[in-house]
C-alpha cells in the first residue's frame, strides 16, 4: 500500500478505511509534526495540534474531496492552529528574548538551546530572582502583559517597572551566558534532566 | 512583506527588526498571514525534520483510540441501547401477536357458527373453554366478543356438552323455543327441528330448561333425560337407561339392550345418513350388545349373523 496514490487513500478514507487512514498517518506524520513543533515551539503543543488535525480529518472524512491535493487538505485541517501558535509566539515577550538571545550567540548552533529548555531556564531563572523583580518578569513573561498593565496591577509608575525589567534582563542575560561556556554546558544537560525536558 | 518570514519565525532565526515585522504581520489581515503560511507549508521538506518513529507510533495509538470511540462509540451505544430495547418489546410484541391471533375473532367478526354435514361430527371449543361435539347435521352459532360476559350460544342438532363452570355466568343455550340453562355440566342435547322434539340426556350436574310456552323453569337432574315436543307443548323426564345410545355417537359405539330391531336400523339409518331395507326379518327381534360406529359393513354384518336378516341399502 506504501504506493498508492494520497488521492486513492483519501477515497478509502473517506469511505471509513481506517487502514488507508493509517498509511495517510504514516505518509505525513515527520512532516506534520516536525512543522507544527517549528510553529508551536512545544513539544506538546505539536502533537495535540497533530492529533487533533488527524481526528478531525477522520470525523470529516465524508465530506472530503479526493482530488484535493492531501498537502493543502492537510494544512487546511491544521491552519487555525498554526495561526494561533504563530501569533502567540511573536508576540509573547519570552520569544523576543529567546530571539535575542539567538542572535547574540549567532551561528553557534550546536550549543544553542532549544527555545523550549530557553524558556524553562529562564522560568527557574526568575524564581531566583528579587522578589520584585522576578514577579514583574513573570508578568511581563509568562502572563504577557505589557509594562503598563503591570504597573496598573502593581500600583507604581511604568518607569519602574520597565527598570525592573532591563535589571532582570541583565542578571538572565549572565545567567543564561553561563549555559554556553564549555565547562557548564554539563551544568545545562543536568538542569534539562531535572526539569524534565 | 519580506518573503521567507514564516520560515525565519519557524528556524527561530528571525532578527528582532523581522520579529517586529512579523507582530505587524499578525496584527494584519489574517487571510494574508494564513496564505503566507500555506506557502511556507508547501514549500517545507517533510525531510528536514526529524523522524520520530516512536512518538509516531504512540501518537498513532492515541488518535486510533479517539476516531475508535467516534467510530463505533455512538453506534455501540445506540446498538446496545436498541437491544436493551428488543429484549423488552419482542416478547411484549410477541405475547401481542399470539393475543391478537387468539382472539382474532373477536374484534371484526364476533359471530361463529359451526355447521356439521351428515356424517360429520366436530369437537368445538368455546372460548370459555367449554366443549362441544357436535353429532352430525348440527349447528352452534354464538357471539365470542360476548362470551366473557354472557355465554349463550344457539343450538341445532345433536351436540354433547360440556360446559366449564364458571360462578356467576351461567350458560345459556337457545335452540328450538327451549332455553337450556347451566352451571357446569355435561350433557347430550338433541334437538329435531322437523318434529319439534328436543331431547337432554344429563350426566352430571344440573340444568333448568325453559320453554317458551312454558311457564316456569323445569331442573333436571344427573342421570334423568328431559323430552320435549314443541309442537304439542309437552315433556317428559325420565331416567337414562343403562348403555344409552344418546351419547353412542360421541364414543363411536352404538349400545343396545333388549333393542326392537326397527330402532336398531333407525339408529344406523342415522349414522351413516342412509335408508336400510331390512329384508327376512320377523319384526319382533331384540338386540343387546354394541356396534362400532364408522364401519357400516361390521354393524351390518353383526345384525345378519345374530337375526338371520339381510340389510340392503336402499
Amino acid at each position: 500500500m506504501d504506493g498508492v496514490a494520497d488521492e486513492v487513500l483519501l477515497k478509502l478514507v473517506s469511505e471509513g478505511d481506517v487502514h488507508a487512514f493509517a498509511m495517510l498517518y504514516k505518509r505525513y506524520f515527520r512532516g506534520l509534526y516536525g512543522y507544527c513543533m517549528q510553529f508551536a515551539k512545544s513539544r506538546h503543543d505539536a502533537q495535540d495540534m497533530v492529533q487533533d488535525l488527524f481526528v478531525k480529518l477522520w470525523d470529516y472524512r465524508r465530506q472530503l474531496r479526493p482530488d484535493q491535493p492531501a498537502k493543502g487538505l492537510l494544512f487546511s485541517m491544521a491552519k487555525n492552529a498554526l495561526v494561533d501558535a504563530y501569533r502567540r509566539q511573536i508576540n509573547a515577550p519570552i520569544y523576543e528574548d529567546y530571539l535575542n538571545y539567538c542572535n547574540s550567540i549567532g551561528e553557534q548552533d550546536s550549543m544553542m538551546l532549544e527555545y523550549q529548555e530557553f524558556s524553562a531556564i529562564i522560568a527557574a531563572q526568575i524564581d531566583s530572582l528579587p522578589t520584585a523583580q522576578g514577579r514583574v518578569m513573570r508578568m511581563s513573561r509568562f502572563e504577557n502583559m505589557t509594562v503598563r498593565e503591570i504597573a496598573n496591577r502593581l500600583d507604581v509608575s511604568e518607569q519602574t517597572v520597565k527598570n525592573q525589567i532591563t535589571q532582570a534582563l541583565r542578571v538572565l542575560r549572565e545567567k543564561i551566558k553561563l549555559y554556553l561556556n564549555g565547562p557548564l554546558l554539563i551544568a545545562a544537560a543536568f538542569i534539562k534532566e531535572l526539569l524534565g525536558l | 512583506m519580506k518573503k521567507g518570514l514564516i520560515e525565519k519565525y519557524r528556524k527561530n532565526s528571525l532578527s528582532l527588526d523581522e520579529l517586529y515585522e512579523s507582530r505587524a504581520l499578525v496584527d494584519g489581515d489574517p487571510d494574508r498571514l494564513a496564505e503566507m503560511v500555506l506557502a511556507d507549508w508547501m514549500e517545507a521538506n517533510p525531510d528536514s525534520f526529524p523522524a520520530e518513529e516512536e512518538l509516531e507510533r504512540i501518537l498513532f495509538g492515541e488518535i486510533l483510540g479517539s476516531i475508535m470511540r467516534r467510530k463505533y462509540g455512538w453506534r455501540h451505544r445506540l446498538w446496545r441501547s436498541i437491544r436493551v430495547v428488543a429484549v423488552v418489546l419482542v416478547p411484549i410484541l410477541m405475547a401481542g401477536v399470539v393475543y391478537l391471533w387468539v382472539n382474532r375473532q373477536q374484534p371484526g367478526s364476533a359471530h361463529a357458527a359451526v355447521f356439521t354435514q351428515r356424517n360429520e361430527k366436530a369437537r368445538i371449543v368455546l372460548p370459555d373453554n367449554s366443549v362441544v361435539v357436535m353429532n352430525g347435521e348440527s349447528a352452534l352459532s354464538y357471539d365470542a366478543s360476548l362470551m366473557g360476559v354472557e355465554r349463550r350460544v344457539e343450538f341445532e342438532g345433536e351436540g354433547y356438552f360440556d360446559i366449564a363452570r364458571k360462578d356467576g355466568a351461567p350458560f345459556m343455550i337457545h335452540t328450538q323455543g327451549v332455553t337450556v340453562t347451566v352451571k357446569g355440566t355435561k350433557f347430550n342435547l338433541a334437538v329435531d327441528k322437523e318434529n319439534g322434539h328436543s331431547a337432554l340426556s344429563l350426566l352430571e350436574g344440573d340444568v333448568s330448561v325453559s320453554m317458551e310456552w312454558g311457564s316456569r323453569e323445569i331442573e333436571v337432574e344427573a342421570g334423568e333425560r328431559i323430552k320435549v315436543d314443541n309442537h304439542k307443548r309437552c315433556y317428559t323426564i325420565e331416567p337414562i337407561a343403562v348403555n344409552d345410545n344418546d351419547l353412542a355417537w360421541k364414543d363411536g359405539k352404538l349400545r343396545f339392550q333388549d333393542a326392537p330391531l326397527a330402532d336398531v336400523v333407525t339408529q344406523l339409518e342415522r349414522a351413516y345418513g342412509c335408508h336400510i331395507d331390512v329384508r327376512q326379518s320377523s319384526g319382533d327381534e331384540r338386540f343387546t350388545g354394541v356396534l362400532p360406529l364408522g364401519n357400516r359393513e361390521a354393524s351390518f354384518l353383526i345384525l345378519e349373523k345374530a337375526f338371520g336378516c339381510t340389510l340392503r341399502l336402499q
